[in-house]
């Protein structure tokens, strides 16, 4: 049901009258929301900028998503990322100290290390994350869609109940 | 720009308002009520509670604190309390609350409601280590002080409880002793009629006498009542053999009872020994004196105070770890890396706290606490506590504090001082024997407690004026009451100031509790020469009901002793006699049956042979008679011819 849920939030998105910038937008601020915690101020910044800003909504659920997962698997290494950048990389110490002592910052939790891990990952991928979802929609539009439609299991997908129920639901970044 | 997405956020801002003008009092009361139960262990319950988050002020209108020793008590509770918070640390998660104001602070008041928390904190509950070391040190001096029960003294002695008590050993002893001696008596006379040796006696004596010597005539009867006479000895040696084994074994046992009944003097002196010891009081001496008096009280006093600071230093510690640090995290929490500057700011921090309070006798206190944080080394202040009341505006009470807890040692302070103390019906002292309530007094005091890490010091200096003795209106009747009772109105009589001095000090490798007062030389003199002289007469009591409990199994045993040996020793006694008379017949009757046979045998043939011998005598005599006869003839002849010879030369 998830799955299907899923699949349905992916192709809807990939064929909505959403421009690629506004999918690959979508995907990279999903991303950061599943790098980070959630408990962390950015996350409520993502959110509003989610919410703001003209970018695919269901892309950016489905970053979300496929970047928790990501995450959990590969927790460990984000937590030393995050630990060697806070504690390990001396020269930043100042930079953390300032930081700590902000009013508002602290609650960004970003001296956790794996909040830390995740936003060290985030800033090495959002760009090419960001360039490559672009072309892969540009491709997708241009070549694949028409025969990704008559797949089987997207035939199926169209067909229930619950993909209507989700387009209507998410229908607000369409 | 999304229009949609703007409207939802604008909602979303519209809620949280109105969640914080209608709903937030009561979410923030539950939370304030759960985060402070957990920290102290109990239920804290807030009453009126309200947030305004644009003027940033908390208030209440009463604040109940249960104590988690006692559910039915409120550690503290207070009436109206107002809290200005600083704004910008609460986006730091910072609670700096930067002035206070509270009513009517009251402790230890009752509950109307159970105050244990269902959900308990799961951290384990341990002493701190100031209620670990200082608390074992005064319960350990405490156990040292004088326990003396002078309560009982002061009272009608009881000799018989004591005597229950002290269960005196030596009458039972004795008595079991006696019963021994009954026992073998009884024992001594089957295991000798046991014997048979009287039948074995009496049959020896009727064989013996079935030999009559005079009727025996032949050799051969002679031999055969010899052979009798040796088998008659032979039994009467078995029964010598049993009468000697049983006489040798049965004299052991009485040496062994004689030498139990030595011991009676033995257990008598244990046992005076004993009520000596159980009698004994503690002799009150100008060193100890003030102990007596003033011990007890003095050091159950500073554990209360150990207590109050213990209480502080928990809650502090248990404010601290409330964020708790995770070395190992587990998966997606991450670990937080603290970058607190070193004048960060704490996680609690009251700057300043006004209050009210109550005492028990509604002695109104007011005072304030400055810098009362979670984090002293990041404040780099130590928490001040300063107080002062009494009644009708007098500023009677002046408590100061000081909580340092900024190094890793802590160190605290406690300042008290009392003036114009009214005292009425006050015990004094817990020790009975002297005049110890105080009808009424007037009292300064000023003491001072400092903890410092492990270590306790305090020192204490009373004084009571105008005092009189509350003292019983009529002379009591016994006469160790009207004694002490005499001691009490004099020393009461002599008295007009009291003042008492204390110095305890708690250290990690000892103890040392010192107390002086004025009382301590009156009470030492007279007290004391009042309660050996007791403890002397008690000792004489109790040592002559043992010696009236001890006379009659003594002369008991004595007698027993006596008769048992007697009855011993006559009956071997007989024996032997019965034994030595059958071995004189005996040797009687071979005397003269060897004196027959001799004569019979040995007798005859002497006589032959003294007749032979006579005979041979007899005829050599003939034979020498006439061999002189031929030789006088011979020699008659000789001298004829000699004669004749010299006749015939002639």
């Amino acid at each position: 049901m998830v799955g299907l849920k899923f699949i349905g939030k992916i192709i809807k998105a990939l064929r909505s009258a959403s421009s690629p910038r506004q999918i690959a937008g979508g995907l990279v601020l999903g991303m950061l929301l599943g790098l980070i915690s959630l408990k962390s101020l950015f996350s409520a910044v993502v959110i509003v900028l989610i919410l703001v800003l003209n970018v695919n909504i269901a892309m950016a659920a489905a970053g979300y998503a496929v970047f928790r997962l990501i995450t959990w698997l590969v927790d460990p290494w984000l937590h030393a990322l995050g630990y060697f950048l806070l504690v390990e990389a001396v020269p930043l110490k100042a930079v953390w100290v300032y930081l700590y002592n902000l009013p508002l910052v602290s609650l960004t939790r970003f001296n956790n290390t794996v909040v830390m891990g995740g936003l060290a990952a985030y800033a090495v991928l959002v760009v090419p994350v960001f360039i490559l979802m672009k072309r892969f929609v540009v491709l997708y539009r241009d070549r694949w869609e028409q025969k990704v439609q008559r797949w089987k299991i997207v035939q199926a997908v169209k067909g229930s109940k619950i993909f209507v129920w989700v387009g209507r639901i998410t229908g607000i970044g369409a | 720009m999304r229009k949609k997405g703007v409207i939802v956020l604008l909602v979303v801002a519209a809620l949280f308002v109105l969640w914080t003008f209608f709903l937030s009092d009561r979410w923030l009361e539950r939370r304030l009520e759960s985060i402070l139960g957990r920290i102290a262990g109990a239920r804290v319950e807030l009453d009126g509670y309200d947030f305004s988050l644009f003027s940033m002020r908390m208030q209440w209108d009463r604040l109940q604190f249960a104590d988690a020793e006692d559910p039915w008590k409120n550690l503290f509770e207070t009436e109206y309390c107002v809290l200005d918070l600083q704004p910008g640390p609460l986006f730091q998660r910072k609670f700096i609350v930067e002035e206070m104001r509270l009513d009517a602070l009251r402790f230890d008041t009752a509950r109307e409601t159970d105050g244990t928390l269902e959900i308990r904190t799961k951290r384990k509950k341990g002493p701190s280590k100031l209620g670990g070391l200082v608390q074992d040190r005064l319960e350990q001096k405490l156990s040292e002080l004088p326990l003396f029960d002078a309560g009982t003294l002061a009272g009608n002695i009881d000799i018989e409880a004591i005597w229950r008590r002290l269960e005196p050993s030596a009458p039972g002893k004795i008595g079991g002793l006696v019963r021994e001696y009954e026992r073998f008596a009884e024992g001594v006379d089957s295991r000798l009629t046991g014997l048979d040796v009287d039948d074995d006696l009496n049959s020896t004596t009727e064989d013996l006498d079935a030999i009559d010597v005079d009727t025996l005539d032949t050799p051969q009867e002679l031999k055969d009542a010899l052979s009798r006479l040796d088998r008659i000895a032979e039994r009467l040696d078995g029964v010598t053999g049993i009468i000697e084994e049983s006489g040798g074994e049965i004299g052991k046992e009485i040496e062994r009872l004689q030498n139990a009944s030595g011991s009676v003097e033995g257990w008598i002196e244990e046992d005076m020994e004993n009520i000596k010891n159980e009698v004994q009081i503690p002799r009150i001496t100008l060193e100890n004196v003030a102990e007596f008096l003033f011990g007890r009280k003095l050091t159950e006093r500073v554990q209360k105070v150990l207590r109050i600071v213990e209480k502080f230093r928990t809650v502090s510690a248990k404010v601290r770890r409330f964020v708790p640090v995770l070395e190992v995290p587990p998966r997606m929490a991450g670990q937080d890396i603290s970058f607190g500057k070193k004048r960060g700011l704490p996680a609690v921090w009251f700057k300043k706290a006004s209050f009210s309070s109550f005492t028990k006798d509604d002695i109104l206190i007011e005072g304030s606490i400055k810098d009362l944080s979670s984090g002293q080394h990041l404040t780099g202040k130590p928490a001040l506590l300063e107080a002062a009341g009494g009644l009708e505006g007098k500023r009677s009470i002046v408590l100061t504090g000081r909580f340092d807890w900024r190094e890793s040692v802590p160190k605290d302070s406690l300042h008290l001082e009392m003036r114009d103390i009214v005292l009425q019906d006050m015990f004094l002292t817990d020790f009975p024997l002297v005049p110890n309530r105080l009808d009424k007094g007037t009292a300064s005091l000023d003491a001072g407690v400092e903890f410092t890490g492990e270590s306790l010091k305090a020192g204490i200096v009373f004084l009571i004026e105008d005092l009189s003795f509350a003292l019983p209106a009529q002379d009591p009747g016994a006469s160790l009451e009207r004694l002490l009772y005499e001691v009490s109105s004099s020393i009461a009589a002599d008295i007009d100031r009291i003042v008492i001095e204390a110095d305890l000090e708690v250290l990690p490798a000892r103890t040392n509790l010192a107390i002086r007062s004025n009382l301590d030389t009156m009470v030492t003199g007279r007290v004391d020469e009042v309660l050996q002289g007791e403890a002397a007469r008690v000792t004489e009591q109790l040592a002559e009901k043992l010696r009236s409990e001890v006379q009659f199994p003594i002369e008991e045993l004595d007698s027993i002793s006596r008769e048992t040996e007697t009855q011993v020793t006559g009956k071997l006694r007989e024996l032997d006699r019965l034994r030595d008379e059958i071995e004189a017949e005996i040797e009687k009757k071979r005397a003269r049956i060897e004196e027959k046979i001799e004569e019979e045998t040995v007798g005859k043939a002497k006589r032959e042979i003294e007749e032979q011998r006579r005979k041979r005598e007899e005829a050599l005599e003939q034979e020498r008679l006439k061999k002189e006869r031929e030789i006088e003839e011979e020699k008659r002849k000789t001298e004829d011819a000699i004669k004749g010879g010299i006749e015939s030369l002639f």
